[in-house]
């Protein structure tokens, strides 16, 4: 198994990525990918642009360890995360998952876990800039709840 | 040698994003986070709130922990996640 999550400042080319993802696959009958992307509203109001804080060093093990976990709770081959960090603009990705696995439930099961995890447990810290200033933000209930159906 | 001090998130766009502290014998985390919050007038609630984490070189520590000379702490607000 290949469990891959990597941070980046610049926007991932998620098409790019889910190419090369799926070359050469064989033996998996299943490749499920996710592509989270920034909003230009939030329930708050218009969002000009996001900008995701991290501490270099820790925010890349955290999101190796969420990919890790999800490699050893799934039947799955192969995991790959990219996050950004730093500014991004309405539109640009901030998130790509794939997840690849012999069958569809397992690569389905695991990329939502995945998500719901960076949601919520990923070492970021986001700011929403608009045009009544800026604000910082932190996981809403949902993202919470989303969370809570995976806890054993 | 000081202590390296880094405010993630919110708490750096408050109170400035890094900060020295000269390490005396026996300091702990919790001593630090306290001559923190004596030094950046008006941090007291941000800084003390039950949400905050601190991680000594990388590695989330309770307040007990005690510092070396040379160590960075990271003072963390709650996640806001990806």
């Amino acid at each position: 198994m290949t469990v891959s999550a990597v941070l980046t400042p610049d926007p991932p080319d998620a098409a790019g990525e889910l190419r090369a993802f799926l070359a050469g696959r064989t033996g998996d009958g299943a490749v499920v990918s996710f592509v989270g992307l920034a909003r230009d509203a939030s329930v708050q109001g218009p969002v000009g642009a996001l900008y995701l804080d991290h501490y270099p060093g820790f925010t890349e093990r955290s999101l190796e360890s969420i990919a890790a976990e999800a490699g050893g709770r799934f039947p799955v081959s192969d995991i790959r995360v990219m996050h950004r960090c730093g500014e991004v603009a309405p539109g640009e990705t901030i998130v790509f998952v794939a997840v690849a696995a012999p069958h569809r439930r397992a690569a389905f099961e695991a990329a939502d876990y995945l998500m719901d995890r960076l949601k919520t447990e990923a070492a970021f810290w986001k700011r929403e800039d608009g045009p009544g200033g800026s604000r910082w933000i932190e996981p809403t209930e949902g993202d919470r709840a989303d969370r809570a159906r995976w806890s054993d | 040698m000081d202590i390296r001090i880094l405010l993630l998130g919110e708490l750096g766009a408050r109170f400035g994003r890094e900060h020295a502290l000269e390490f005396t014998e026996g300091l702990t985390v919790g001593d630090l986070r306290r001559r923190l919050i004596e030094r950046l007038d008006g941090s007291g609630p941000a800084l003390s709130g039950p949400a905050i984490r601190l991680a000594v070189d990388q590695t989330i520590v309770p307040e007990t922990a005690s510092l070396r000379p040379g160590q960075e702490v990271a003072v963390l607000p709650i996640f806001s996640g990806g």
